[in-house]
């Protein structure tokens, strides 16, 4: 039943920070007359955040969902760990170590924390195999507290129903529930994209404990002020290209503003 | 404002979150009785119904020759009352499922008017054995629920459409199998099962054994948890509500029991709840409903089949209404056009939202028909009693249902401003000025 692993808030054994843990080379996908992706070459390294950055119809969505197994690419490779996958299904990406977190988070309102956090892979226990398993709501309580006190993430109660919590509580548990199946690499769409300072705060620090933990964390964020509170660097698409990649230590906001609006040219550097 | 919450493990004193009006975001959401968690909305929702059934009693027996001494809350009127309405609560029980996916069934009525037509069939015409007619039936409805929820699962066709065609389809073949007569049932396992009543010892076993299953499981709950270490938030509740099991099971028992005994088709609705109630916590695929109703994309993309999901609720729902249909040729001893039809789906949709089920999906629980159901059935066995006009009847149920309609919108839109929220924008205010 078990494909994905034991959750874990360990982690899984991660290379050391700065390996390049997922590679895109050439990525190319078109929708009809819509060049959407022109030979996008990407890369996140563990224990790295990286920032991908672009304006609307950029291509970071795009791109995002190929990697996720979302949208299956019309050419181009995508390697985790050096060594290629062929995605055709979102689960294909799951399986390779691939975590997605949307927008629009995925939780059921009406269930409570551990059911989201376990949501499709409960655990059981089995009475008579194959045919009567019960749920085994301890087990996964336990798990459920303990994954979410490794990444400090507060709520009042793994029993109170989604819906009770805030922005940022149901975005860390959006987070929580991508990581607690030991993913290598984490991908947050837009994470502070609805939330109130504060709260972005909160998110921003999760990533930030996440990278401590050695995932190469990717984000997709319209927002120059995350970029600089929490990526490592930051990759900028443009019209499908990658058109710059900043060191987010030695860079200003405008040279990133100016690398999405295309204002200025910036020399790609060779490839690692 | 931070009231002691059991789950310490959770707040991690090293990294305390603070939400913008400086208090922990940890802040107490849920009223609290003797460590009974219980939230507003259940207060909301519940609490009404209970004093409901309790008015509504009382005024039925006021009405029927006095407050305490009239003869609704007799355990004749009572005993005629649970064998008259199982077979509705049975049939609610079904489309729970179906409502908890945010679908809707429609076939409900004409489906065990179907059952009945088929059951009288297969028992008095055709004289087959009991047991042969009642899973021909029961077989027969679930494979017409199966159907319909192909069409609404995997070729996507809107459930409210899909139904009211069966609707119309059920009730064209019933109506050609009955052709308008009445056709009187003989077989005894059949017509006992809505007119029997189990022996009052074999009552007390069988509750006494309900209440001991109770006890035990939930020692052996509370004990996992004691061994993995999480709060013991249940063992008020839990006695609480052994206690109250316990109590419940014996006044119905000693009061049925009292005038003949507890009927069969009542011991048959415990069941099935029970069956669906286990269904719906603690087995995965019962989690699965939960979820398909409550975000249907977050269930598919956390792999679950949200199709095959809807597909078996509609088959559940076909299947309690073949079940229904059965105990409803029980209860006449025969099967005609009358049986069921429209009414009886207009009651069973009250029942399960009267019992707290949103129309909407992914809220409402078994137990909540029973409740549902008693509201239903004593106003049919009151307004009966007093000899009300029927037509007023039907004005009263639609009322009774458009109010529990609104209890369940104003309620979800209330769930927007809990009282958490205000009680936080009112300190946040405060300590601003």
């Amino acid at each position: 039943m078990q494909t994905i692993g034991e959750p874990s808030s360990d982690g899984a054994a991660l290379p050391p920070p700065g390996t390049v843990l997922l590679e895109t080379h050439g990525m190319v996908k078109n929708f009809g007359a819509v060049q959407a992706l022109r030979g996008v070459d990407f890369e996140a390294r563990a224990g790295e955040v990286t920032a991908l950055l672009g304006d609307n119809g950029a291509g970071k969505s795009t791109l995002i969902k190929c990697i996720a197994g979302t949208y299956v690419p019309d050419d181009g490779e995508i390697l985790v760990e050096g060594s290629p996958q062929h995605f055709r299904t979102p689960h294909d990406a799951t399986r390779a170590g691939i975590e997605t977190v949307y927008q629009d988070l995925a939780l059921a309102d009406n269930l409570d924390v551990v059911a989201n956090l376990f949501l499709g892979r409960e655990q059981v226990h089995t009475w008579i195999p194959g045919i009567f398993r019960t749920m085994s709501e301890e087990t996964m309580e336990e798990r459920s507290t303990e994954a979410l006190s490794t990444l400090r993430i507060n709520i009042p109660s793994v029993r109170n129903k989604v819906a009770q919590l805030s922005g940022g509580q149901r975005q860390s548990v959006a987070v929580a529930k991508a990581v607690l199946w030991s993913p290598k690499i984490v991908i947050l769409d837009e994470p502070t994209a609805a939330l109130g300072v504060a709260q972005t705060r909160q998110v921003l620090d999760l990533v930030l404990r996440l990278k401590e933990r050695g995932l190469a964390v990717v984000v997709i964020t319209h927002n120059v002020v995350d970029v600089f509170e929490v990526a490592d660097r930051a990759i900028v698409l443009r019209l499908g290209r990658r058109v710059a990649t900043l060191q987010v230590s030695e860079s200003t906001p405008e040279d990133v503003v100016a690398a999405i609006t295309g204002a200025r040219t910036f020399e790609e550097p060779a490839k690692a | 404002m931070t009231t002691t919450q059991p789950e310490t493990k959770t707040t991690d004193v090293t990294a305390p979150e603070i939400a913008p009006d400086g208090t922990p975001e940890a802040a107490i959401q849920v009223p609290r009785l003797g460590g009974i968690r219980i939230s507003w909305g259940t207060l909301l929702t519940t609490v009404p119904i209970y004093v409901g059934v309790i008015v509504i009693w009382l005024y039925f027996n006021y009405e029927t020759g006095g407050l305490f001494t009239g003869k609704f809350i007799g355990a004749r009127n009572l005993s005629e009352m649970a064998q008259e309405f199982s077979y509705e609560a049975v049939l609610a029980i079904g489309v729970v499922f179906v409502l908890l996916t945010g679908e809707i069934d429609l076939s409900l009525g004409f489906l065990t008017l179907l059952s009945v037509a088929l059951t009288v069939t297969f028992s008095a015409l055709n004289q087959w054995p009991a047991a042969a007619a009642i899973i021909g039936a029961v077989v027969l409805c679930t494979v017409c629920g199966l159907v319909q929820g192909l069409l609404v699962a995997w070729v996507r066709m809107p459930s409210f459409v899909v139904t009211l065609g069966g609707f119309l389809v059920f009730e064209g073949i019933a109506y050609h199998i009955l052709g308008g007569s009445t056709v009187n049932v003989t077989d005894q396992f059949i017509t006992s099962l809505g007119t029997y009543y189990l022996p009052d010892g074999l009552s007390w076993v069988i509750a006494a054994a309900v209440v001991a299953v109770y006890v035990l499981a939930s020692l052996a709950r509370l004990r996992a948890r004691a061994r993995a270490g999480l709060p013991q938030w249940g063992t008020v509740r839990t006695i609480v509500t052994a206690v109250g099991l316990a109590v419940v099971m014996a006044v119905i028992v000693a009061t049925l029991n009292s005038y003949r005994g507890v009927p069969i088709a009542l011991a048959l609705l415990g069941a099935f709840a029970i069956i669906f109630w286990f269904m719906s916590t603690r087995l995965r695929f019962g989690r699965h409903i939960y979820a398909v109703g409550g975000n249907l994309e977050a269930a598919r993309r956390a792999g679950i089949n949200t199709t095959a999901v809807k597909w078996i609720v509609f088959g559940i729902s076909g299947m309690m209404a073949g079940i229904a249909g059965v105990m409803l040729v029980g209860y006449g001893a025969a099967g005609s056009t009358t049986s069921a039809g429209p009414d009886l789906l207009l009651d069973v949709i009250s029942i399960a939202v009267i019992g707290g089920v949103s129309l909407t999906g992914g809220k409402g629980t078994v137990w909540a028909v029973l409740l549902g159901g008693l509201v239903i059935a004593s106003l049919d066995s009151g307004l009966n009693l007093m000899a009300t006009d029927p037509y007023y009847v039907y004005v009263i149920k639609g009322a009774i249902l458009l109010a529990a309609i609104l209890v369940d919108v104003v309620g979800k839109r209330s769930s927007e401003f809990s009282f958490h929220r205000l009680r936080q924008l009112s300190l946040r205010s405060l300590l601003r000025t």
